[in-house]
């Protein structure tokens, strides 16, 4: 996987800790990268920027503009044809994402026309990162992706959630509880077959699985906050894309399939 | 199709006054097998005496059907179907860890913050609800800092029934008294709320002293690191989308609770057509919000009010209500007479089919005599509410909440629990009613 020009976008100020985010996948990959800072408030230095970016020896171009984040970003995502786009993001408390729906998350829900990495603001760098899969929705692309990009800055785990629950509620009604109850523990196993086949015809090698149940869009987020992971990944495709986005505490990474 | 019932089967004509003093002795037995919790299951117990009535003719089973009051069926489950929906969302557990947060594992903070949130919820909550969600989380918290849980159970359980008080949908005896009796969301702000404030604050504070006195408010974690720590790793799982759906959907009807009297819409036509939205809007599968709805409650009412709809139809409620308007001559003693009545008996017997019968007394009553009967519905109120605190099986939630310690093993014993409740009860009462006199007293009826 090659990843020829990553497009950073600030969309308010310049974030350091993304900024070295940024610097290690261009190093990594040995990208251009693109510097685009969405001038809101603040009058940003472009000299203090451009002495940074030197300390990191980076290839870069900078560019500032002003404020409009969704035509800035399309016109150059359209011009220098991205293969990743960097946008930094503020965690948000839940009980104040309630209330509050950032312009750049509303950004990157609508958004698939390429890779995107979401990383919460505090995120300096990503040690440990995990790749949902959905063996019903997700292809080989999906997973050859997220994981060449991924596992070349961390280590990188795949996980399967299998929402019983769902499959309780909708089998109760058609069948008795024991014939319920075996197709239901006949779907689990047929859920990790089918995510660990996805994932070797994808990569050619075994990686761990890990497996949890419950509804995915909630546990997954949860799992990766309580077990230490940086960055959840999940399909840009994905039908729960928003929720994810929401639920997740920690750093998103948005890969097409 | 003629109804035909036991005697009528039987060929035994009866009179209607056999059936006066039948439908009396099915409502004494239902209430002593409903008391007798060890021996009887208090839901079957009701729906026993529901159908018996009807099945020995006490009343016609269309009389029975339409002796349930739908109100309150309808509120109780349109409320508890969008607090399903919100505990679903991870709404009330991520409520829990910022809770923690804020008392920063402080046994009083704890305690002072789990009272206070406790019955501020339950003052818009169902209080069964309320402590279905509050109990585990206070549990776990209290478990992880070392503290005995038992007592910040219990005080969470007063808390509770305090808070309930305040509003109309507060408690369900509160509920009953709202459609029994007529009175609007807004009624039960006026009237109660500022009471509850006041009487809440006084609750507490003999709470903490008595805690305090028994040194369970000493911190048994003494490491600010550790405590720290723990702070700091407690999580929740959410759904930010399910749970901004819940919440506007919970605002909109608290909105629509303050506006039906202007609408002439039934708080319980309200909630049960907002939970369905919610149930349509947030995709959730039924069954699954319907696992956490209280159907056992529903059905206690259900059968209580065919219990008591027998004794409304046969005329027992004429009776008593001539009888109280011997005994109540004006509303301002009425207050000093039926409140501490209704907090005794609340105490000792399930609040919620005291006053459901009182609830049918007084509306009796007040054809009866010429006064105006208001002050005497608080105090029904105030006395059934913070009267259920007394006693382990003085309130639903109190049932409930030492079910849910026991199964996380810390069991509440009746003496216990009558040990932190007696004085609580006591004081909470007696300021309540005095503050209600005096509001009377002050500004008139």
């Amino acid at each position: 996987m090659e990843l020829n020009t990553i497009l950073l976008v600030f969309p308010e100020q310049v974030v350091e800790n993304t900024l070295y985010l940024a610097s290690k996948f261009t190093k990594a990959f040995n990208s251009k990268l693109i510097i685009l800072i969405l001038e809101k408030k603040e009058h940003q230095n472009e000299e203090t920027i451009k002495m940074k970016l030197n300390q990191l020896n980076l290839n870069y171009q900078l560019f500032i503009e002003k404020n409009g984040i969704k035509d800035k970003i399309n016109q150059y995502v359209d011009k220098y044809l991205p293969d990743l786009i960097i946008i930094p993001h503020e965690k948000i408390d839940p009980m104040v994402h309630i209330f509050k729906h950032p312009a750049t998350e509303k950004f990157v829900e609508k958004f698939d026309k390429t890779h995107i990495l979401f990383p919460i603001i505090e995120a300096k760098d990503i040690q440990k990162s995990i790749i949902y899969i959905d063996p019903d929705s997700d292809n080989e692309q999906y997973i050859k992706a997220s994981f060449e990009i991924l596992s070349k800055v961390s280590h990188t785990e795949f996980i399967y959630a299998f929402h019983e629950e769902y499959f309780e509620y909708s089998l109760i009604k058609t069948h008795p509880e024991d014939e319920a109850k075996r197709i239901i523990k006949e779907l689990y196993q047929e859920g990790i077959e089918k995510s660990k086949q996805l994932i070797a015809k994808a990569l050619n090698k075994e990686v761990t699985l890990k497996v949890i149940k419950g509804d995915p869009k909630k546990e997954v987020p949860f799992f990766a906050l309580k077990n230490g992971y940086d960055l959840l990944a999940i399909n840009i495709h994905h039908e729960d894309k928003k929720s994810f986005i929401e639920n997740s505490e920690i750093s998103i990474g948005l890969f097409k399939g | 199709m003629e109804h035909h019932t036991l005697f009528s089967i039987l060929g035994i004509e009866v009179s209607k006054t056999f059936l006066y003093w039948l439908s009396i002795a099915v409502f004494v037995g239902t209430y002593a097998m409903i008391i007798l919790e060890k021996f009887f299951d208090r839901v079957a117990a009701a729906l026993f005496g529901g159908a018996l009535a009807v099945f020995i003719g006490i009343e016609s089973s269309t009389h029975a059907w339409e002796a349930i009051d739908h109100n309150t069926i309808f509120l109780l489950l349109g409320m508890m179907i969008i607090v399903s929906v919100l505990i679903e969302s991870g709404f009330f557990s991520i409520l829990s860890i910022k809770a923690l947060q804020i008392t920063k594992g402080k046994p009083i903070n704890i305690l002072l913050t789990f009272t206070f949130l406790t019955a501020f919820l339950s003052a818009f909550l169902d209080n069964v609800t309320t402590v279905l969600f509050m109990i585990p989380i206070l549990i776990g918290i209290t478990k992880r800092l070392k503290l005995p849980p038992v007592p910040y159970v219990i005080a969470t359980i007063l808390a509770s029934n305090i808070g309930g008080t305040a509003t109309l949908i507060g408690d369900p005896p509160n509920i009953i008294i709202g459609s029994i009796g007529k009175f609007t969301f807004n009624d039960f702000i006026i009237n109660l709320a500022p009471i509850v404030i006041v009487t809440h604050i006084v609750g507490t504070i003999v709470f903490t002293l008595m805690m305090k006195w028994k040194g369970e408010l000493d911190p048994r974690i003494t490491d600010p690191k550790e405590l720290e720590e723990i702070i700091k790793t407690e999580r929740a799982e959410f759904d930010v989308i399910l749970m901004r759906k819940g919440l506007i959907i919970f605002g909109i009807t608290i909105i629509l609770f303050f506006l039906h009297h202007t609408l002439h819409l039934e708080p319980g036509t309200v909630a049960l057509f907002m939970a369905s939205i919610l149930l349509l809007w947030s995709g959730e599968s039924p069954e699954k919000i319907f696992e956490r709805v209280e159907w056992t409650t529903l059905m206690f009412f259900i059968g209580l009010f065919i219990v008591i709809g027998g004794m409304e139809s046969t005329g027992v409620f004429d009776t008593l209500a001539e009888f109280t308007a011997s005994l109540i001559k004006e509303p301002l003693s009425g207050i000093l007479i039926l409140g501490p009545l209704s907090a005794i008996i609340s105490g000792i017997v399930d609040n919620i089919p005291f006053t459901m019968a009182m609830a049918y007394v007084l509306a009796d009553f007040s054809k009866e005599v010429t006064f105006n009967t208001e002050p005497l519905w608080w105090a029904l109120a105030l006395g059934a509410c913070l009267g259920g605190n007394l006693t382990i099986i003085g309130a639903s939630a109190n049932v409930v909440a030492s079910g849910l310690s026991a199964r996380e093993g810390y069991p509440i014993s009746f003496i216990d629990f009558l040990k932190a409740g007696t004085p609580v009860t006591i004081i909470t009462v007696i300021i309540a009613l005095l503050l209600l006199y005096l509001k009377y007293l002050i500004f008139g009826i």
